[in-house]
């Protein structure tokens, strides 16, 4: 389903494409730039470094589609993290630790949403507090002490297995995208959620109830933060309270790369996989060429606005 | 150079304007103006002299307001001149027109409510001592300005501790501080109590002892012959008349504003009318709905009539769900219900077309086909789970149905005219079946082929037994199409009748019946 107006568009060309050509022009400009780049243990690499990102800007999706914002996103992962890790930690059992990581995600999830639509906070407010809030909490029980996680089935279920070859954490990134991507497209939850988005007094109007799948698109993300960070520890072999710092950041900025609208309404999650791929591509491409680390801020940066410029002019015409 | 003794007056009707005596602060000479589609302007002219209130009245849509934004510079006119004292002058914009003393008041207040009394009487005007803004300064020229026009207000009260009477006399006295010619008044009491509107008399007569020009913007007769020292008529754009307030009796007026032909070219289909499907009792809302009574029944189309503020758009989004009334009861088959939001009241089957298409009606980020689903999302899905055969059968279905010219149901539909944006809204509503048909403005910027079309679905679903209650400003409109009348003005219910015997000047009197109510409940 295309949802945005574009003169891509009525050419009956997908609007995707734009990104998508950036994507691949960005790929043939570092498989020729660098030796190492296009190679499988790098691709595999770069699948791994990519899928927190990805992961976390599925839920920013979801969240930005129906209207709102979440900042909390980083703080919440390193809490969910602690969380998960300690309930590996004293009860050796991985289906409880799972439980508890998508469990309290709901949770934080629910609790910014209920705050944010409930008690009529802006939840760029809301989601502000629980930034400090989630990361101050995970500083005070582990007292900035990582936690180690030594439960070897752990790691393997969700970081070193390699079914057909292929990292397992990507394969349950692309899983992810496929169940949020139906439920988003092909579901009523979905529809009401660019409904809300794009025109919240429509919507109610239409007889949906707007603060309820408001707050279902904080819960339902909140679960999403929740596995990230249940692929995190797995990934970094600890959790500490001091990772994922401006992930929210590096979220936001895929799904607006992707041409996500930040006012609502219009978008996708095939949108924001592009995002993701242009973000993960450029970081990993500059690290390979060993280009300095302020240099490749200041790169990313640029890059960010400029595609979003780009897009505000080819779709400036068609108003 | 111009002066006033090539001042001409601009009307040969039978009543000369004193203009060969006194030039006129503010005069529009044969001004026009177009927009696509709609000639607003058709050659008005109108003036006002030092000292006088001039009533500028006519049907919604007869170009007061566009007039209105021409002399405060909003608009640029396609023909015409405008003299100020006499030289023509070409106001530029809204800065320009408050530079040469010219100054609006509209009826929605533009203070703000952050700010004190004394700020907001001065707000750009601010005295400085140097850099600094002089702070007992500005209260001491508040206080004299709203001393000169008899208020008693403290200059140092917070904006939001005033009441909206308080409120429009801090907008007047700003207005009174920056005009020196002109003050434009857009229904300045449309929100004032009888006691208010007092106030607002004594100081407009204390405005026209300053040597002021008042042009004074009302539908209210009472208020109109209180205040006015010259009325002029507008109509469909064009100068009707202008005469001393006292040259006009009160049926001359509503004759001349309504003046047209009527149009019944709807065809009634004369279904049988049914049991009373839905039936509202002493619905009340704040200040906007003070008693609502009526009932709708099954094939019959109910038009609502009233002016802008009657209250019928409340008095609709209370049988909707969409807003809880203070007090009264809404019955659905004789039984009483309480709908606490929109969602209730369309399971109960009612459905509700808002007049605010892009605000209320569509979600313009979505495409023609999730527009027209938007509402009956539970009929295309099964466990949520939506059914793309469904949704394909629905939309090609209705877009037939109601002729709706779409390149393709997936483009977005920003990209539809008008008339087919309403036809997706109508077809949104009409795809459940709905046993209540609220519609809110059916046919407003629309253009006459759609305008037709719509009138003949309506006509066409009553003739199905649905219940139809139409609200429309357009008086042709509600002549046409609706088989019983009822009318409202100021939040009550004050009349209603057969359409069929109906004549605009019955449907306008109850309209402009608010005085009568007035007084004897106040």
């Amino acid at each position: 389903m295309t949802t945005r107006t574009s003169s891509a568009q009525r050419l009956s060309i997908p609007s995707e494409i734009g990104v998508l050509g950036a994507v691949i022009a960005l790929f043939i400009f570092f498989s020729l730039a660098s030796p190492f780049f296009f190679n499988p243990s790098n691709l595999t690499n770069l699948g791994r470094q990519t899928v927190l990102l990805a992961v976390t800007a599925f839920a920013m999706t979801f969240i930005i589609l129906s209207g709102e914002i979440d900042l909390s996103v980083g703080s919440v992962v390193s809490l969910i993290s602690i969380f998960v890790a300690m309930a590996l930690r004293d009860s050796g059992s991985i289906a409880l630790a799972v439980l508890i990581g998508v469990g309290s995600g709901v949770l934080i999830g629910t609790i910014n949403g209920v705050i944010t639509v409930i008690g009529r906070v802006p939840s760029f407010i809301t989601t502000l507090g629980m930034f400090s809030a989630a990361r101050g909490i995970a500083l005070a029980i582990t007292n900035a002490v990582a936690i180690p996680i030594l439960n070897d089935d752990y790691l393997f279920l969700f970081q070193d297995a390699r079914p057909l070859g292929i990292a397992v954490s990507v394969i349950y990134a692309v899983v992810l995208f496929a169940v949020l991507h139906f439920l988003l497209t092909r579901t009523r939850f979905g529809i009401s959620v660019y409904a809300v988005g794009g025109n919240a007094k429509a919507a109610r109007l239409s007889g949906i109830g707007v603060r309820r799948v408001k707050i279902e698109v904080f819960a339902l993300a909140g679960a999403i933060i929740g596995f990230a960070a249940i692929l995190q520890i797995a990934r970094l072999g600890s959790a500490s309270p001091e990772v994922a710092r401006n992930l929210e950041l590096d979220a936001i900025a895929a799904v607006v790369l992707g041409g996500t609208s930040f006012t609502g309404g219009r978008g996708s999650l095939i949108r924001t996989v592009f995002g993701v791929l242009l973000i993960g591509i450029l970081n990993n491409g500059m690290n390979l060429m060993n280009i300095d680390s302020y240099f490749q801020f200041i790169i990313k940066g640029a890059i960010i606005v400029l595609a979003v410029l780009l897009d505000r002019w080819t779709r400036g015409r068609s108003g | 150079m111009q002066g006033f003794l090539d001042w001409k007056p601009l009307h040969h009707s039978s009543f000369e304007r004193k203009t060969f005596m006194t030039t006129p602060l503010v005069a529009l000479e044969r001004i026009s103006k177009s927009f696509p589609g709609v000639k607003a302007l058709d050659e008005v002219s109108f003036e006002v002299l030092p000292g006088e209130v001039h009533v500028l009245m006519g049907e919604n849509g007869a170009g007061k307001s566009t007039l209105m934004k021409i002399l405060s510079g909003a608009y640029q006119p396609d023909s015409g001149t405008i003299y100020i004292d006499g030289q023509p002058t070409a106001i530029t914009d809204p800065l320009h027109a408050n530079q040469l003393g010219i100054a609006m008041i509209y009826q929605e207040l533009t203070l703000l409510d952050n700010l004190d009394v004394g700020r907001n009487v001065l707000l750009g005007q601010e005295p400085t001592r140097g850099a600094l803004i002089d702070w007992r300064a500005l209260y001491a020229q508040a206080a004299d300005t709203l001393h000169a026009l008899g208020l008693d207000i403290d200059p140092h009260a917070p904006l939001d501790a005033l009441n909206m009477g308080e409120r429009q006399m801090v907008e007047i006295a700003r207005a009174a501080r920056r005009a020196s010619r002109v003050i434009v008044m857009d229904e300045p009491t449309s929100s004032l109590t009888k006691s208010e509107e007092e106030t607002l008399f004594a100081l407009i007569e204390r405005l026209k002892a300053r040597g002021l020009g008042i042009i004074y913007i009302s539908h209210r007769m009472d208020e109109v012959f209180r205040v006015a020292d010259w009325i002029t008529v507008l109509r469909d754009g064009r100068h009707i008349e202008t005469r001393p307030a006292s040259a006009f009796t009160r049926p001359e007026l509503i004759a001349l504003m309504v003046g047209r032909e009527i149009d019944t070219a709807v065809k009634r289909t004369d279904g049988a009318i049914g049991q009373v499907i839905l039936e509202a009792r002493g619905l009340r809302l704040g200040r906007r709905v003070r008693d609502v009574s009526l009932c709708l029944r099954a094939g019959e189309v109910v038009g609502l009539a009233g002016l802008v503020g009657a209250g019928r758009t409340q008095a609709a989004e209370i049988l909707f769900g969409a807003t809880q009334p203070d007090a009264g009861t809404i019955l659905l088959d004789g039984k009483p219900v309480h709908f606490a939001s929109p969602a209730d009241a369309i399971r109960a089957g009612i459905a509700y077309v808002p007049d605010d298409r892009k605000g209320a009606g569509l979600v313009l980020t979505l495409p023609v086909s999730t527009n027209l689903i938007l509402a009956a999302l539970e009929r295309v899905a099964n466990a949520g789970v939506l059914s793309i055969r469904a949704i394909r059968e629905t939309v090609a279905a209705w877009t037939q149905r109601l002729n709706i010219r779409a390149a393709s149901p997936r483009m977005n539909i920003e990209l539809l005219s008008g008339g087919n944006q309403q036809k997706v809204v109508l077809a949104k509503w009409l795809s459940r079946q709905p046993r209540v048909l609220i519609l809110n403005e059916p046919t407003r910027g629309i253009d006459v082929g759609a305008k037709a079309e719509v009138h003949a679905l309506i006509r066409e679903i009553a003739a199905q037994g649905v219940a139809v209650l139409m609200i429309s400003s357009e008086l042709p409109e509600i002549l046409s199409v609706s088989d019983r009348i009822v009318v409202m003005a100021a939040g009550r219910v004050t009349g209603e009748m057969p359409a069929r015997d109906a004549t605009e000047e019955d449907v306008l009197a109850l309209a402009f019946a608010d005085e009568l109510i007035m007084e004897h409940s106040v």
